[in-house]
């Protein structure tokens, strides 16, 4: 009995200790010290912040991309292009003869001859020659070469545009006047004397350069024969100059310019972005022919056709297309898919460089973009859509066709728009295969041509010594920003789309 | 009511459609394959074949018909001294040896101060470079260099080889007739001779502006730092984002501030990855070429590895978010229920069990890294070095930026020579995806 009550009163005493314990950590207070709600340790603290700012690493990474190219960008519409100053008048010793068909905007073809069979205006042969500039209304043409029957010209040039042209406007012959210094110029004279034919291209305020040195005209003569600057502008030094020096115009971009303008070539004072957006643009659309069946093809089959034996050995060789160095698929391109196409096509057809073969490639690459992520959607749609489906009599084609993938259509346009977006970033198989050169719009519709893309020029310019004051250097960040710019909207949709029309299914 | 034959004409309409379509699905999976297949077949077929050369002197020739990789230093040397000009040879010893001359005066400095260091006869020691003899010349060289040098420089210098022109290897699989007739034609001299471009001279020489001397040395070494530094700076990081993102910013509730950042983290991340990779290389040139230049040096193996860790960071970051998912949610509870703190169940449990999963993930960065060649074309890859990177502020060059380079080379022998850096960079980035195949399997067998 004893021994009971000696065991009953120790687990009391022992309940009782419990009691206390549990008191004492409520209390905060612990018999050893340990002190559970106590602050976090310092050590803790800093390394919670150390991986914050790990965090952040990635936020700067994105701001120092936008700064990066804004500021440079910037400092392109800021740079100038400096020019051969020039007048242009109309040489009237050619005869002028009126256009005989309409001129579509894009041909780079002039027809001269009438519907009877003729030269328009009963010319013998044609008056023009290689390199001389044409108008035609408000368009300045460089005239390419001269057929017998028609000729090819270079489409807005001068910084004019592109444009229709109806039948009955007729062709003038300009010449181009270089403006020289009339008379020697000492170092400190303000007044210039000119040396030129018709109506200066100068306007106050503008810079212009003489062998070295910067001049701001403060005004210019009604006369034409002679404008007041400012000498030493730009902290170059005031010098004598001897007579018949060259007069260099500046020209800076502007943003409408960049934005609408036809002809990509900074350092000769062209600005327009749009033939580099244009053979982008191409490229893209031959890829997105190329993949888009060919990735939802292959989503569907893989997600509502293959054993799943069947589909852990396709899908893993299916990725490993996106594995391969794009490098690589540049080489592909200009070994198998460009021999090919000339091939199929015949020589004449096909340039060495073009961005048919750099599309198709492309396609290639970026099947596994589009497969793997519209399987994903596929493969989202519940069992029981399908099941009732089938029990409706549905056969398997018009339930994929008519359920699963409306079900996922979200996801699968989601996909689309991401291989567009990468399509539009690939560089090395159009640097590779699309060519080279400087760009202008008519190449938009001739995909058997050359064509340089936004990244492919930004690769070539970037690949020779670029010098980082020089307007080349300037210019591949304004393309840069409007390439940064492009992707992000499209991944932004893409983002977007997935999100918000997702069927959300339990 | 449907009457039962136009009902059973649908059906089988309806199902043959069904079928026709299957094959659709089926055939563009296929299409994607045989491309693929295609891709590696040019590659393979550019990489080996036939090449007709010409020699001076045929190789036969020069040692009583045993191959010329079999001879001895000695004989090597003799060769050299057997067949070449005392000018020429002095020349040789020149560009070989002394490597290190002053171009003014080395032609009256004696041997023995040009030599220092090397070895050579106490004979010619008071001699200057003009009265040495060919014989002498043939013993210095034998004596310094090795053999392979020597071998290079009997093949260039006695042997003289030359390309006339190289066909692809299915040709020469295929239609051997039609080469052998057609060299015939163009080059009677010229002899035939099967060519695997890609071998260990090409794998541990440096560059060459002739397609058979080139090598890719200095680009592999290029590719390796870039490597190194891109996973000594993107690793850390990616996991420490990955860590912050999983285990502090999802749980426990903080002030409205702390939120929106994180919300800003994640949303970026996903935009970041999907920036066009040249966009990189402009932030490489600006900020790291630019900007941190007088850090970098400039056009450096620094700057390109800083713009490749930026590039792959999101990859990395998305992988091990995806990873440190993985790892049980008990686990965690167990831990804390032990009393360990935050940082003490992150770091001795949550990474252990997800390290592998981290590192596949960041092999598959790296794997990118290794193949991404516009940004270190836009960051300034250098277009001709021949001298190994010494460290971090090196000028480098990489494979994928040598096959662009060599790809674009008129000649058409260097679509040869750019299959072969193909095929050594695609070995190297097998090898890195078959480790993060090994290490996922390990993973999935360890959770099951």
């Amino acid at each position: 009995m004893s021994s009971m009550e000696l065991n009953a009163g120790n687990q009391l005493g022992a309940l009782s200790q419990k009691g206390q314990l549990l008191a004492s950590v409520l209390q905060n207070e612990t018999t050893d010290g340990i002190n559970i709600n106590k602050r976090p340790r310092v050590g803790e603290i800093i390394i919670q912040n150390l991986l914050l700012i790990c965090g952040v690493v990635s936020i700067v990474t994105t701001v120092l991309i936008v700064y990066t190219l804004l500021n440079q960008a910037i400092g392109f519409f800021n740079s100038l292009a400096w020019l051969p100053a020039r007048t242009l008048t109309v040489n009237s010793s050619i005869e002028r003869v009126a256009i005989p068909n309409p001129i579509d905007a894009t041909s780079t073809e002039i027809s001269l001859v009438t519907e009877a069979g003729e030269l328009v205006g009963a010319l013998q042969r044609i008056p023009y020659s290689e390199g001389q500039m044409i108008r035609i209304g408000d368009e300045i043409m460089l005239v390419q070469s001269v057929g017998r029957r028609a000729i090819t010209v270079d489409r807005g040039t001068e910084g004019s545009t592109a444009t229709n042209h109806e039948a009955g406007i007729p062709i003038e012959v300009l010449i181009s006047n270089p403006i020289r210094l009339g008379e020697e110029l000492s170092a400190t004279d303000n007044q210039i004397a000119l040396q030129t034919v018709g109506t200066l291209p100068f306007t106050v305020e503008q810079v212009i350069r003489i062998h070295n040195e910067d001049m701001r005209i403060i005004e210019v003569a009604a006369d034409n024969t002679s404008i007041t600057v400012e000498r030493g502008y730009n902290g170059t030094e005031a010098i004598v100059q001897p007579s018949g020096e060259a007069v260099m115009a500046s020209k800076q971009p502007s943003l409408t310019e960049f934005l609408t303008h036809t002809k990509w070539q900074p350092q000769i004072g062209e600005f327009g972005v749009l033939p580099l957006v244009y053979a982008t643009l191409m490229t893209t659309i031959i890829a997105l022919l190329v993949a888009v069946p060919l990735g939802l093809g292959a989503a569907v089959y893989l997600s509502e056709y293959a054993s799943p034996r069947a589909r852990s050995t396709l899908k893993p060789i299916l990725e490993i297309l996106a594995g391969v160095p794009t490098v690589v698929y540049g080489f592909f391109a200009i070994t198998f898919m460009t021999p090919l196409l000339r091939g199929l096509l015949g020589a004449d057809n096909v340039s060495i460089y073009n961005m048919a073969s750099a599309g198709l490639v492309m396609g290639v690459m970026i099947v596994p973009t589009i497969s793997s992520i519209s399987e994903d959607a596929l493969s989202a749609v519940p069992r029981s859509l399908r099941e009732a489906s089938y029990g409706l009599g549905a056969t398997k084609l018009e339930t994929i066709v008519r359920v699963i993938i409306p079900g996922a259509l979200s996801g699968i346009i989601a996909a689309f728009i991401l291989g567009m977006s990468r399509a539009v970033g690939e560089t090395m198989i159009v640097a590779i295969a699309a060519g080279a050169g400087p760009a202008s719009a008519i190449n938009f519709l001739k995909p058997f041509q050359a064509g340089e893309t936004m990244t492919g020029h930004i690769a070539r310019i970037s690949g020779g010594d670029l010098s980082y004051g020089s307007i080349d250097y300037n210019s591949i960040f304004a393309i840069g920003l409007a390439l940064f710019v492009m992707t992000l909207i499209l991944n932004l949709i893409s983002g977007f789309i997935a999100r918000r029309f997702r069927e959300v299914y339990q | 009511m449907i009457e039962e034959g136009v009902f059973h004409d649908s059906i089988v309409k309806r199902n043959r459609r069904g079928k026709l379509w299957s094959r659709f699905y089926f055939g563009s999976l296929v299409i994607a394959i045989v491309a693929l297949i295609t891709l590696f077949l040019t590659v393979i077929d550019q990489a080996f074949g036939t090449v007709a050369l010409s020699y001076v002197i045929d190789p036969a020739t020069l040692a009583d018909g045993r191959p010329l990789d079999q001879l001895s230093n000695e004989e090597l040397a003799d060769i050299l001294t057997n067949n070449l000009s005392a000018g020429r040879a002095r020349i040789v010893l020149r560009d070989n040896v002394i490597v290190n001359y002053n171009a003014d005066t080395y032609t009256k400095q004696p041997i023995q101060e040009l030599l220092q260091g090397r070895t050579f006869d106490s004979s010619v020691g008071e001699k200057t470079l003009g009265t040495l003899s060919v014989e002498e010349v043939g013993n210095i060289l034998g004596q310094n260099l090795s053999t392979t040098t020597l071998l290079d420089i009997v093949t260039t210098e006695v042997i003289q080889e030359q390309i006339l022109e190289s066909w692809p290897l299915f040709q020469t699989l295929f239609n051997y007739n039609q080469i052998v007739a057609e060299n015939a034609e163009k080059h009677p001299e010229g002899q035939l001779q099967f060519r695997s471009w890609i071998n260990t001279r090409f794998l541990t020489t440096p560059m060459a502006t002739e397609a058979l001397k080139t090598g890719v040395r200095t680009a592999l070494l290029g590719s390796l730092w870039i490597i190194a530094i891109t996973i000594f700076v993107a690793l850390p990081i990616g996991i420490g984002s990955a860590v912050y993102l999983e285990e502090y910013a999802r749980t426990g509730t903080r002030s409205r501030l702390f939120n929106i950042i994180n919300n800003i983290i994640e949303i970026n991340i996903r935009n970041l990855a999907g920036v066009p990779s040249i966009i990189y290389g402009m932030l490489g040139l600006f900020v790291f070429v630019r900007l941190l230049g007088d850090v970098t040096q400039g056009r450096t193996i620094l700057s390109a590895g800083l713009t490749m860790a930026l590039l792959i960071l999101p990859v990395i970051i998305i992988n091990a978010q995806e990873a440190i998912r993985a790892v049980p949610y008990s686990i965690r509870e167990a831990s804390y229920g032990m009393g360990a703190t935050r940082w003490q169940t992150v770091s001795r449990q949550v990474l252990p069990a997800a390290l592998p999963g981290i590192m596949t993930g960041t092999i598959l960065g790296v794997s990118r890294a290794v193949g991404e060649t516009a940004p270190l074309i836009v960051v300034g890859a250098a277009t001709f070095i021949v001298t190994d990177p010494s460290g971090f502020f090196s000028q480098f060059t990489a494979l994928p930026i040598q096959v662009y380079q060599w790809t674009s080379l008129p000649q058409a022998e260097f679509r040869y020579v750019a299959a072969a850096a193909i095929v050594v960079l695609l070995i190297l980035l097998m090898s890195l995806n078959a480790t993060a195949i090994i290490l996922r399997n390990r993973f999935s067998r360890r959770l099951a």
